[in-house]
């Protein structure tokens, strides 16, 4: 039996989170067990630095600068117009302040929704923190060792659910900077179709709010999941989204990221049997002095196995973008179709784009493809509109919505599109101008 | 009647460099109201370098003489502005740009032209009707509409494309870039078909090309042919034919000569 270590030999984490991770009473001891070994190993593992290749070009040192409290106990539900509405959509709605669940409309039959520290522990204790593995994603550990409450959210098999599933998160600070931990475990069993929508945003002072979320798509399964990030100019933004795939299962994942300072999420996909399928959709606009980092991982680690991945972005001002995009095709993958394509469109000399496609093939019959491009906006397309009349401001405006609704376009839900359509306009720069277009 | 009101265009020693080799040299050209004048000309001689001149396109730098459109000085103003004032280009390569509807671009081209003369923009409802009685002209289905702007289009539909925003804008000038490249006989008909439709004596027409072909269709008033960066012979009809005939090679070593 080995001595474990003394407190003393390890770093000393901010007392913050010491007091986020602080253990919690009346939870199942598996629970406890599970948020003790994470908050080790993030101890160990502590933040990242340039060191870390995953970390190379995204520094936290604005976050560890600060401190991030935890809000103790209950906090009130936020009135209804602090909670941005996606006008047209129907379907059930919860809402969450900083991290924990406020308010929640009544579910569709069959569906159910629990806090993780009050699920079944056969459902539970198989997945949590196992799809998101915290060895791989520090924050999805971090957030294992604080998160308050969670959300089990179970769509039994066969079940098919034909509204989205809204869940909003809102970190919300105050005097000082507050930490946020949402949590959710989806589990789609064999044969079920939903659609979730998380949407996060945050309201006064500065937030850090640190998600996770796991997803264990069950054989023939269908789940499409939306992420929608529009926090404030003082919040930071740590999100792993992991999913696991069965047999012939299908996950479709559509990402925008156009809020917070600093915004980072982990797309993690394991495709881990026949058949199984996943699309990638995901778009970045920063602008200011704005930091995006969009980490996508797929292990192809089943035969016959899709992964069709496009992401964007656009830069304006000082801001900074990262993508990492790596597939993995693991032996016995024969069969495997991966795309990948990455477009960084810079309209400003101040802005800087980091972006890398890994590709690592270890199987035979595989048919891959990846691409990245990073530039401005086309001339002869600028002549070309000006050509017919438009001014420059509005061909340019004009220009850049249809570089980044190419993204958007792949959205089944025609009112998160429009949503999101709206989103992108009201930051890109002359969109006035192009109302008319959108 | 005065001079100004019966010319559309006039070109005096116009030079233009491309690509860092000069293309232009010294081009004269006067195109009154209602005319149609063709230019021709071997590759390489500057056809499509004075249609990109004409437009306002950025990549050409003129650097020497004038032209005066309608009246008014054409080099100093913007693309847009020349568009505005009644100049369409059409182009020898349509650009593709997905995710611009192909109806919005028009009616957000119309208006741009409309509110620039001070007219009331059209409503959604009086542009669709607009839109549809031109697309019949230049046979096109409805899909065009929602299509991006000539995304995963022909080369023909391209082409049709062109004329058909020609035909929605109704300019007081179009410049019409080797608009019968790459079609086939039935597509060129219909191009030259809707070309002709446009024909008015208060509208004038510069049509490049490098085959005598289309205007076997579009009947031109004037023939000049362009060579080396000059129009080295101006003639009506029959020099088109002569050209067909006898190709491109005497002008070049009578103008030599």
């Amino acid at each position: 039996m080995s001595t474990p270590a003394t407190r003393m030999d390890l770093p000393v984490l901010p007392d913050w989170i010491e007091a986020a991770a602080a253990p919690r009473s009346g939870e199942p001891g598996w629970v406890g067990a599970r948020r003790r070994a994470a908050l080790e190993q993030f101890r160990a593992a502590g933040f990242p630095g340039r060191r870390d290749e995953a970390w190379k070009y995204t520094s936290l040192r604005l976050v560890e600068r600060r401190s991030f409290a935890s809000s103790p106990g209950p906090v009130a539900a936020p009135g209804p117009a602090r909670i941005p509405a996606i006008h047209g959509l129907d379907g059930p709605r919860l809402v969450f302040v900083n991290g924990r669940l406020v308010e929640a409309d009544a579910l569709p039959e069959g569906l159910t929704a629990v806090p993780l520290v009050d699920a079944d522990a056969r459902v539970a204790e198989p997945l949590l923190g196992r799809i998101a593995d915290p060895a791989r994603h520090r924050f999805a550990g971090l957030n294992l060792a604080c998160f308050a409450g969670g959300l089990l959210l179970d769509v039994p098999a066969g079940l098919e659910l034909e509204a989205p599933l809204r869940l909003v998160f809102l970190s919300d600070g105050g005097r000082e900077p507050a930490l946020s931990c949402p949590r959710l475990l989806v589990r789609a069993g064999a044969n079920s179709r939903a659609t979730v929508i998380e949407h996060y945003f945050s309201g006064e002072g500065e937030t850090l709010c640190c998600a996770t979320t796991e997803a264990a798509l069950g054989p023939g399964s269908r789940l499409v999941h939306y992420r929608l990030q529009e926090e404030s100019a003082d919040a930071f933004h740590l999100g792993v989204l992991a999913a696991r795939l069965e047999r012939d299962a299908t996950f479709v994942s559509h990402n925008l990221s156009i809020g917070a300072r600093l915004a980072r999420l982990d797309l993690d996909v394991l495709l881990q049997a026949p058949g199984a399928a996943v699309e990638m959709n995901g778009l970045y606009i920063a602008g200011g002095r704005q930091h995006m980092d969009s980490h996508t991982r797929v292990d192809h680690a089943a035969p016959r196995t899709t992964s069709d991945e496009i992401y964007r972005g656009v830069l304006t001002g000082k801001s900074r973008a990262v993508f990492n995009g790596r597939a993995i095709v693991h032996p016995g993958a024969d069969g495997t179709d991966a795309k990948q394509s990455n477009a960084n469109l810079l309209l400003s000399p101040d802005a800087e784009v980091d972006t890398k496609p890994e590709l690592e093939i270890y199987a035979d019959d595989v048919k891959c493809s990846h691409g990245a491009t990073t530039g401005q906006l086309d001339a002869e397309a600028l002549f070309y509109l000006r050509s017919r009349g438009l001014d420059l401001e509005t061909a340019q405006s004009l220009l850049t919505f249809a570089f980044a609704d190419t993204v958007l376009a792949r959205m089944g839900l025609e009112t998160v599109r429009r949503h999101a359509e709206r989103l992108v306009t009201g930051r890109l720069p002359d969109s006035e101008r192009i109302q008319e277009f959108t | 009647m005065n001079e100004g009101a019966d010319s559309m265009l006039k070109i005096s020693g116009l030079e233009a460099r491309a690509g860092g080799r000069d293309i232009l040299k010294g081009l004269d050209l006067e195109v009154g109201r209602g005319e149609v004048h063709a230019i021709m000309g071997p590759n390489g001689s500057g056809k499509s370098t004075l249609a990109g001149v004409l437009a306002g396109r950025p990549t050409i730098e003129v650097t020497g003489g004038s032209v005066s459109y309608r009246g008014r000085d054409l080099l100093a103003m913007d693309p847009e502005a020349r568009a505005r004032e009644g100049l369409f280009l059409a182009f020898q390569y349509p650009v593709e740009i997905p995710g611009v509807n192909n109806v919005y671009l028009l009616k957000a081209a119309l208006n741009a032209l409309r509110k620039h003369r001070g007219e009331a923009e059209l409503d959604a409802f009086e542009f669709l009707g607009l839109v549809k009685d031109k697309m019949k002209l230049m046979k096109m289905d409805d899909s065009f509409l929602n299509r991006g702007v000539n995304e995963g289009f022909s080369g023909g539909e391209k082409k049709r494309n062109e004329v058909l925003q020609m035909a929605v804008l109704e300019p007081a000038l179009a410049v019409l870039d080797e608009t019968d490249s790459g079609l086939d006989i039935d597509a060129l008909k219909v191009v030259a078909n809707g070309v002709n439709s446009l024909r008015s004596p208060e509208r004038s027409m510069v049509v490049v090309t490098h085959y005598q072909r289309l205007l076997d269709y579009v009947m031109p008033d004037f023939v000049h042919v362009l060579s080396g960066g000059r129009i080295v012979r101006s003639g009506d009809k029959a020099l088109a034919l002569e050209l067909e005939r006898r190709g491109y090679d005497w002008l070049e070593e009578e103008s030599a000569a």
